[in-house]
């Protein structure tokens, strides 16, 4: 009898249990993209974003993808405008740099975005600022893996600090 | 900031990431049937699951399977719905095949599914050194998995004693043990909102 009721219990607690939606019933995606900083031989800075097409064409594109549905590359001057609002690179007086977009090619479901900012020479005392996808995503996170000078470090990028240039 | 230390970080936001919660219910299903004095069983439980996505998340990464995501998604719950199934009929463990040791095979098999989950992520990113990010990932993933079995145990022991004086103020022994109350509760708990995601996430 006892044993019964507690069994009756542990049904009742998983309907109802069962019967409320659930908060996440999605996949745990990872949100995050992955840019190399280099500096070309005539010291341009360069960076090259890796991002998710899905993401990154909604982010450009401002319209939600459609499921199942194939997903064209963005426009160039869509991309162009998007980076140059989500990317920010300032040299060392503290002038916002403006980014060239150099190139963009795809590999199955990733976009390599090239970007290089012609007007700063040196990169001594330049920040960088990386918002991409920070717009559509809270939890995003954007890593930054730089070789400058024969330096390498990494900066993290998230939301939170959205606002705060980091020095490269 | 270095690289380890930087995807480290990354690791820890993702296994710690409320939003996420497949992950974190898994750990709780595995740590339901714990006491603070269990605490080195647990984290060799936990070590073991560690040891499991690490070496899907490796051999994903560096190309060598190619797992189907949709399947994977769906066998995440599945693995969180059979340990909270474990956890409500099995109450004799060291009756049972290999004594308490059959908990840590299993949660290491287990975390072979979530690596998978993991690697369908990374891949994509890690397309080149990728040594340094992959051991910074998962020791942040170690890291935040340590931390939420901590906080879970602070909660258990609230609940237990919470338990315990409601049993004690009802003069009815026969209701049971707090702590076996306390694992059928978030067992069930668990594998409910799991049983959801499972049914939603099914492939075929």
């Amino acid at each position: 009898m006892v044993a019964a009721r507690r069994w009756a219990a542990v049904g009742a607690i998983l309907v109802l249990a069962f019967g409320v939606r659930a908060t996440v019933a999605d996949a745990h995606p990872l949100h995050t993209t992955l840019t190399e900083l280099t500096t070309l031989p005539d010291g341009t800075p360069q960076l090259v974003v890796r991002v998710f097409l899905d993401d990154f064409s909604a982010a450009v594109t401002r319209r939600a993808p459609t499921p199942g549905a194939p997903i064209p590359m963005p426009a160039d001057t869509a991309v162009a405008r998007y980076v140059g609002e989500t990317v920010l690179v300032s040299d060392g007086a503290g002038r916002r740099a403006p980014l060239v977009l150099a190139g963009m090619r795809r590999t199955d479901d990733l976009v390599w975005v090239t970007l290089r900012a012609p007007s700063v020479r040196s990169m001594t005392g330049a920040h960088l600022t990386m918002r991409v996808l920070f717009d559509r995503w809270d939890d995003q996170v954007n890593i930054v893996q730089s070789a400058v000078g024969g330096r390498r470090q990494t900066l993290l990028f998230t939301k939170h600090d959205a606002s705060s240039p980091k020095p490269i | 900031m270095s690289e380890l230390f930087a995807f480290g970080t990354l690791g820890f936001r993702h296994i710690t990431d409320p939003r996420g919660a497949d992950h974190i219910l898994f750990l709780l299903a595995l740590a339901a049937i714990y006491r603070f004095k269990d605490w080195r069983e647990c984290t060799w439980v936990v070590t073991a699951f560690t040891l499991g996505h690490s070496v899907t998340l490796a051999l994903a990464v560096t190309g060598a399977v190619a797992l189907p995501s949709r399947v994977i998604e769906f066998l995440i719950p599945v693995t969180i719905v059979a340990t909270a199934l474990e956890n409500l009929f099995v109450r004799d463990r060291s009756a049972a095949l290999w004594g308490r040791r059959y908990r840590p095979v299993f949660a290491g098999v287990f975390g072979l599914v979530h690596g998978a989950g993991f690697a369908n992520y990374l891949r994509s990113l890690f397309v080149d050194r990728i040594a340094v990010p992959l051991f910074g990932f998962n020791v942040g993933l170690e890291v935040g998995q340590l931390i939420v079995i901590a906080l879970a145990f602070l909660s258990f022991a609230a609940i237990d004693r919470a338990i315990g004086v409601v049993v004690s103020a009802s003069r009815r022994p026969d209701l049971g043990r707090p702590v076996r109350i306390r694992t059928l509760a978030v067992s069930v708990v668990v594998m409910s909102v799991a049983s959801r995601w499972m049914l939603e996430r099914y492939p075929w």
